[in-house]
């Protein structure tokens, strides 16, 4: 990867080195490795079907035959996991990508044309001034509950951060000399956004993206778990939090469990991503 | 070759949306740079030296007056958007830290103008790239390194291959040894020289540092308040300045005197705000010999009698200046380096390092 080869070899060996000092963000890094992989090996890992249904293992909880225990219909939980995570962080990473195809053109054309830099921030304010449950509701209503609906409301959600972000980067990025550089070499605009100014925006990009990661798959089952998103039976990490909701006296581990894997997944998206900025981008620090 | 006639550049500089203020940064300023010379134009910060560079370079456009490229008008910025067009007037900046882009190598950078300027193919481009190296001292091993792995005086060499990689006719250099240690500016107006003896490109050498450019222009002229206020051979303007303005920026330079002390009086006062530049002579708050006529009628750009290449703009152009240090020109301490090393230029440490 080319942007990654011009980070300074510095930044990349503090970032190691840090790693070395803190046992936390080694345990997240060691944490979503897990959890990424045994999602990619879900067809492997997974001891059960995840849509089985068994009316004589029903709610039964963590033991060694269902080592996360059943659902109320019987269902391996482990497995319903593991298909679940793959679910997830497929609908969180469609939808940050295409937010990020929208946003961060979007960016760079207002920090590069003064002209729309009004009109498209004023624009991304309005989008970012509904909340993303509530837009989720609204696209729903509109396409109907699904994967689409999810991975547009995601996308959505993404579009207006993502620009202000990469506006910011860029702002700094056109003024310096090598932009003015460029046009006396004859380039293009089309070519000096591209060569020039995002690779310069990359490493804000990459904190802001691992770190709009987590939030986008706590917001992605938020909506699975309003029932906008993935139906079931498909094992989904909302769903299934939705599904143990009501059971949560008798039989807890239905709901805790899912809950659960959000909760580290999502923590340590924001730990390792708290950590790329530090390495990569220190003006990011608040 | 480069011709400015009467012209303006203003910036809008706050005020209410119904009054703007405006900064009036070239004030019908003309201006003539011949083919194959060394022109230097010198004045204070802010008196518009960048913004006639940013013009001439063809990357802002006129409010008012003409500019003119090897005879032919240049009626705005957009006839830049031809490539060969374009390629004949080249830059350079003054801070090498931020006119490199740091995701490129030095060998893309290089290749950059070739490839957009239609160089030729791939082998052609590779060539040139060579000789570049060549010309600015480069080891090839060197060319697939980031320019955060070089020096501010290696950057500088690597901006100027990049500037001269497509042959321009015209070199704009924006303060382009500001920002360096003595030494290694040394090294890099040498390079310079060497390149337009070679080339025989037209450069517009832009500085305050006066000293410098007595040394090394053909023809010079001093800027104050977005004009021209002297204009003319190099070795006359500094020996014989006109203006006041010229001599008490020559009484500036620091010098090592026998006696120590300082000719002339520093300027007072500051320089007036481009906002509200002052009526007639725009010197006269500051001029020591500013008298009656100097605040009714505005002296023009005129020839000083007795010269034939010599104009400044002050009533009294025709009364030699004093200037005690007139006969023994300014001996600046660290000047002499731009001749001593002349012929070891700088393979220096370059070289060991990638031994």
């Amino acid at each position: 990867m080319a942007s990654s080869a011009a980070i300074p070899s510095s930044r990349v060996s503090a970032l190691v080195s840090r790693l070395g000092r803190d046992p936390i963000l080694w345990i997240s890094v060691i944490l979503l490795v897990t959890i990424i992989g045994s999602a990619f090996l879900a067809d492997w890992l997974a001891p059960y079907n995840p849509i089985q249904t068994s009316l004589r293992a029903r709610s039964k909880p963590p033991s060694l035959q269902f080592l996360l225990g059943t659902d109320e219909q019987g269902r391996d939980i482990l497995s319903r996991i593991l298909f679940g995570l793959r679910l997830t962080l497929m609908t969180g990473l469609l939808g940050l990508l295409s937010g990020l195809a929208v946003g961060i053109p979007t960016g760079m054309l207002a920090a590069y044309f003064p002209r729309l830099d009004m009109a498209l921030m004023r624009l991304m304010d309005v989008i970012l001034s509904f909340p993303a449950i509530l837009f989720g509701l609204a696209i729903a209503g509109a396409v109907g509950p699904g994967l689409t609906g999810i991975v547009i409301s995601l996308a959505v959600a993404t579009i207006a951060p993502a620009a202000r972000i990469t506006r910011s980067a860029a702002l700094t990025v056109v003024n310096l000399e090598f932009v003015v550089g460029a046009r006396m070499v004859g380039l293009t605009n089309a070519q000096i956004l591209w060569r020039y100014v995002l690779p310069n925006c990359t490493p804000a990009l990459i904190v802001y993206s691992t770190l709009r990661f987590g939030q986008l798959i706590l917001l992605g089952a938020s909506l699975s778990f309003l029932g906008l998103g993935i139906a079931p039976p498909t094992p989904e990490l909302g769903v299934m939090v939705s599904q143990g909701r009501g059971l949560l006296l008798t039989a807890p581990h239905i709901a805790i469990i899912p809950c659960t894997v959000i909760l580290l997944l999502v923590l340590s998206f924001n730990i390792v991503g708290d950590a790329l900025r530090d390495a990569l981008d220190p003006q990011l620090r608040v | 070759m480069l011709e400015l006639k009467g012209a303006v550049k203003r910036y809008s500089g706050g005020g209410s949306i119904f009054k703007k203020r405006w900064l009036t940064a070239l004030d019908h300023l003309s201006l003539t740079v011949r083919r194959g010379e060394f022109f230097s134009l010198v004045g204070e910060s802010g008196c518009g030296k960048s913004t006639l560079a940013r013009i001439v370079a063809g990357l802002e456009n006129l409010d008012d007056g003409e500019l003119h490229f090897d005879g032919r008008r240049v009626p705005d910025i957009s006839i830049f958007k031809d490539r060969q067009m374009r390629r004949r007037v080249q830059m350079i900046f003054q801070d090498p830290y931020s006119s490199l882009n740091p995701r490129m190598r030095v060998g893309d950078i290089l290749r950059e103008p070739l490839r957009s300027f239609g160089w030729g193919d791939a082998p052609a481009i590779e060539k040139r790239v060579v000789e570049l190296a060549e010309i600015i001292r480069f080891p090839l091993s060197t060319l697939e390194r980031y320019p955060h792995q070089f020096s501010g005086g290696q950057r500088q060499r690597i901006a100027i291959a990049r500037a001269i990689a497509a042959t321009p006719e015209v070199l704009i250099c924006d303060e382009p040894v500001s920002a360096l240690d003595v030494s290694i500016k040394g090294q890099i107006i040498n390079l310079l020289i060497d390149i337009q003896e070679q080339l025989g490109v037209t450069i517009l050498f832009i500085s305050h540092d006066l000293s410098l450019v007595s040394k090394i222009s053909d023809r010079v002229g001093v800027m104050y308040l977005g004009r021209i206020v002297e204009i003319g051979d190099a070795a006359s303007v500094f020996s014989d300045p006109r203006h006041p303005y010229t001599r008490v920026l020559l009484d500036a330079i620091p010098t090592v005197n026998r006696d120590g002390r300082r000719q002339g009086a520093p300027l007072a006062g500051e320089v007036p705000s481009p906002f509200a530049i002052p009526t007639a002579c725009r010197f006269r708050d500051r001029c020591s010999l500013a008298f009656d006529k100097c605040a009714i009628e505005e002296p023009g750009l005129d020839a000083v009698a007795s010269t034939r290449a010599h104009y400044a703009a002050c009533h009294l152009r025709d009364r030699a200046q004093p200037r005690k240090a007139a006969a023994d020109p300014p001996r600046i301490p660290g000047v002499e380096i731009f001749y001593t090393n002349t012929s070891e230029h700088q393979p220096s440490n370059l070289a060991k390092e990638t031994a």
